[in-house]
């Protein structure tokens, strides 16, 4: 119990007609701050279900998330808001993007949000500025008023990241960040993603089928079925059993279909 | 939009005609109609008025901050004969100045000179013949008018084209502009469209001048002296222009006419002119008259746009309908007959008025009841309730007081301070059911006319729905930014009220358009389908009416707003509440 982000006991079921379907089945996870946890685990575990629970996205059935020892059961809906904007920041699988807005707009969104209408031209100049150094950091300087249907899919995901650091949240939550890309820009993706977790000292909860981003994590935790099974010690089976397994990341045919 | 847009828009727009119509209506009815009239008692109507004067004043003295003028009349039903068939009308017995400052007529004369009795004087008058004043439509039911307009270009042809309505010819109309002309005829139906149609032809010849009147009348002359039936009707030339003619025009046109035709036609001299039946009110009013030879029409030829000016008209008084309570119980009186003539008419825009009415001066009708006021049968003088003759006296008052809303107020305390003897009606409550009419016929226009809005409204539920749905990925984004439930909200309900804003200010600006240029566009429309939606001899209004009234205006506005509002909440809050993972995942 590190007393930071704490999952106790986590059960998730969804109600399809009259059939009850478990897809958590009781996860206990703590996280400690500056964790970079990767959870990891065959499609349909639950995975991206457990992480929506973590980041206030969606309720558990039973169980409870502790934040800095506050259960999320606690907070008002105002305040799960609040800390959605500022204190956590998810990046997806595909982007999620608004397509109206400009790279530097989107990136600059969360802080939009956050700031009331009265507020929101003293803070802009401020912002832009932000927006832009973070994403002339990940490459993107040149490209800072395309709108995201002409960025490529890397592209994308550094849009989001950048939007994802606006805030400096407490947790960055990725949910398949490179699912999506070929292997090279997953790489570059990877890379960005890990320096950045390097030099902010941020903690990052990412579920991932890439084994090479896997390895890098300080811990590995990996999901089947619903449940923990321990990760650590499971490490040398979730590389062995990988759905690409992998010892050389270079011709495996990352990500799903779209 | 588009919806909210059209929705305000004819709403605005049939709101302020309606408005406009009866506002000008109303105004019409206080115009014509004294604010309180006066009448006698039930018991003995004429009795009771036998000293106006005096009754006058206990009126004043009721209501002295009130009442501003009293004007006294004598009214009696009447026949006119003129033409073949006699025509019921009302001759009433007025001293113009009192009348003057308690109904409107005087506003509305045709040749817009001032009413005046003494412009026939005496000398010019046969003597047993009176004055009087018509309504415009008094005449109109005699078929055989018929009318040559001849017409400056520039300035006049406006004038000649809304004269056109309201001289309203019978049977055959020709206008002469320049070198050109045009005949209407009249009396094969769709006379309104061939008025119409005569008037679009004088405005588009705007640039034709007549540089040479003796022509030009000539042509007219030609035209009224040529007829092959070899009937004598009365037929009228009108000469528009900046400058008119002069006289030495008028002799050479006679002049230059073949020596057969020429005999239909005399022009007087000025001198005699003046001895003719209104040849002093013909004269002042810039007109001259051309004196028919034997069996010949009548000309006048005239720059104004009276046609009835120097006509004359016999009348017969008859016995009321309400003889009774005038204090005539059943007996019968002996008509008698008297001859008026014509020294200028008006055009109300009240129809009841314009068709009935002749005003005289009140001591000529009442030297002709007082003859006519003898028993058929015994010859004998016809007494009221109270042993007295009934002439020399007036049988009503007219009561013009300085707010036209405090009539009811007003009216009960004269009821009381004239002890109950009279009868006292405002306005409203003569035309009662008319102004009901109209009342009501507004209120269900208001009413269907909002459900348009409420269509509106449903325009905007439809589109903000569709809106959440092809949204619903970006709501999905923006809840997972930290968008909160009202964040949200807001987006969409501004959404709506943006949506309701610029419908309704464009539905504002397109009705002040329409409304500035209602007229323009009914002809505009006319030209195009022959279609004129506000036909000009039915309403007697050469200009459809309006009346944009802020208060309601902003009434409209408000509950056009008001309604996009609640029309905008429900999908708003349908954005809302979006599960931000199942909006993430729609595609
Ligand atoms: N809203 C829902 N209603 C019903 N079932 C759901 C819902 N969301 C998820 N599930 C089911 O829960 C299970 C876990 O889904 P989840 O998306 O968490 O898996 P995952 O581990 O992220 O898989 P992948 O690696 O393919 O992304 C799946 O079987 C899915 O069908
Ligand atoms: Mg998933």
């Amino acid at each position: 119990m590190s007393g930071f982000l704490d999952a106790r006991d986590i059960r998730r079921e969804f109600q399809i007609g009259d059939r009850t379907l478990p897809v958590l089945r009781g996860i206990d996870l703590s996280v400690e701050p500056g964790d970079v946890v990767a959870i990891v685990g065959p499609s349909g575990a639950g995975k991206s279900t457990f992480l929506h629970i973590l980041g206030l996205l969606d309720k558990p059935t039973s169980g409870s998330v502790l934040f800095k020892g506050t259960p999320y059961s606690d907070l008002s809906d105002g305040e799960r808001a609040r800390m959605r904007n500022s204190t956590f920041s998810f990046v997806f699988q595909f982007y999620h993007l608004l397509p109206e807005l400009s790279a530097l707009e989107n990136a600059i969104m969360p802080i939009m949000i956050q700031s009331s209408i009265l507020k929101w031209p003293m803070v802009r100049g401020d912002a832009r500025r932000r927006a832009k150094s973070l994403l002339d950091r990940m490459g993107m300087g040149s490209r800072l008023h395309h709108v995201p249907g002409a960025l490529s899919g890397g592209e994308r995901q550094r849009v989001a990241i950048a939007r994802a650091l606006m805030t400096n949240p407490e947790v960055v939550f990725c949910d398949e960040p490179t699912g999506n890309l070929d292997t090279v820009t997953s790489q570059e993706i990877q890379d960005l993603l890990w320096s950045l977790a390097e030099e902010r000292r941020t903690c990052f909860v990412m579920v991932t089928h890439e084994p090479s981003l896997a390895r890098r994590a300080h811990r590995v935790v990996r999901m089947v079925d619903g449940l923990i099974v321990d990760g650590e010690a499971q490490q040398a089976i979730a590389q062995a059993t990988a759905p690409p397994p992998a010892p050389g990341p270079a011709d495996s045919p990352a990500g799903n279909p779209v | 939009m588009i919806g909210v847009w059209f929705g305000v828009m004819t709403l605005l727009i049939v709101t302020s005609v309606m408005g406009g119509f009866a506002r000008d209506l109303r105004a019409r009815i206080r115009g014509m109609t004294a604010h309180i009239t006066v009448t006698s008692s039930p018991a003995s109507r004429l009795g009771s008025m036998e000293n106006w004067e005096e009754l006058a004043k206990k009126v004043r003295a009721v209501a002295p901050d009130e009442v501003i003028a009293i004007s006294p009349q004598l009214e009696w039903p009447i026949m006119i004969s003129h033409g073949q068939s006699p025509q019921p009308a009302t001759l009433v017995g007025i001293i113009p100045d009192l009348e003057r400052q308690v109904s409107g007529f005087a506003e509305h004369m045709l040749d817009g000179h001032p009413p005046d009795f003494t412009n026939f004087s005496k000398q010019t008058l046969p003597p047993d013949w009176g004055p009087c004043i018509i309504g415009s439509g008094v005449l109109a039911n005699h078929r055989h008018k018929d009318i040559i307009f001849v017409c400056d270009g520039a300035g006049a042809v406006d004038s000649a084209a809304s004269a056109l309505f309201t001289v309203n010819p019978k049977d055959k109309f020709e206008l002469l502009v320049g070198d050109a002309e045009w005949t209407g005829e009249l009396n094969s139906g769709g006379e309104e469209r061939e008025l119409h149609a005569g008037a679009e032809w004088l405005k588009s010849r705007k640039d034709a001048s007549v540089k040479d009147w003796a022509g030009a009348l000539e042509r007219a002359f030609r035209l009224l002296a040529y007829d092959p039936k070899g009937e004598t009707r009365p037929c009228v030339v009108v000469v528009f222009g900046k400058a008119l003619p002069p006289e030495a025009a008028y002799r050479e046109a006679w002049h230059r006419l073949p020596s057969d035709q020429r005999r239909w036609l005399r022009v007087f001299t000025e001198a005699e002119i003046l001895v003719e039946p209104g040849g002093e009110n013909v004269r002042a009013a810039g007109v001259i008259t051309i004196e028919p030879g034997p069996g010949a029409r009548l000309a006048l030829v005239s720059r104004v746009q009276d046609p009835y000016i120097g006509r004359s008209i016999s009348v017969t008084t008859i016995t009321p309908e309400d003889a009774r309570d005038r204090g005539i119980g059943d007996k019968r009186i002996d008509p008698t007959n008297a001859r008026l003539g014509i020294v200028g008419s008006f055009n109300s825009g009240m129809n009841e008025y314009d068709t009935s009415i002749v005003y005289a001066p009140l001591e000529f009708v009442q030297r002709s009841l007082r003859e006519c006021l003898i028993d058929a049968k015994t010859r004998e003088p016809i007494l009221d309730a109270e042993g007295r003759i009934q002439a020399g006296r007036v049988n009503r008052l007219r009561v013009r007081i300085r707010n036209y809303d405090d009539a009811e107020s007003v009216a009960d305390r004269i009821r009381k301070g004239l002890g109950g003897r009279h009868g006292v009606i405002t306005w409203q409550a003569e035309k009662a059911i008319l102004l009901q009419a109209v009342a009501v016929e507004r209120t269900l226009t208001g009413v269907i006319m909002f459900f348009i809005v409420i269509m509106a409204a449903f325009s905007i539920l439809a589109i903000l729905s569709m809106l959440v749905t092809e949204k619903t990925r970006d709501i999905g984004i923006l809840r997972a930014q930290g968008a909160t439930v009202g964040g949200v909200m807001t987006i969409f309900l501004g959404e709506g009220m943006v949506i309701g804003i610029l419908g309704c200010g464009l539905g504002l600006g397109s009705a002040k358009y329409v409304l500035d240029h209602l007229n323009p566009l009914a002809d505009w429309l006319y030209e195009r389908t022959g279609w004129y939606p506000f036909p000009k001899n039915i309403y007697l209004l050469d200009r459809i009416p309006h009346q944009m009234d802020p208060p309601v205006w902003a009434l409209v506005v408000g509950a056009t707003l008001f309604v996009c509002l609640l029309a905008a909440l429900w999908p708003s809050w349908k954005a809302a509440r979006l599960n931000p993972i199942e909006a993430l995942r729609y595609e």
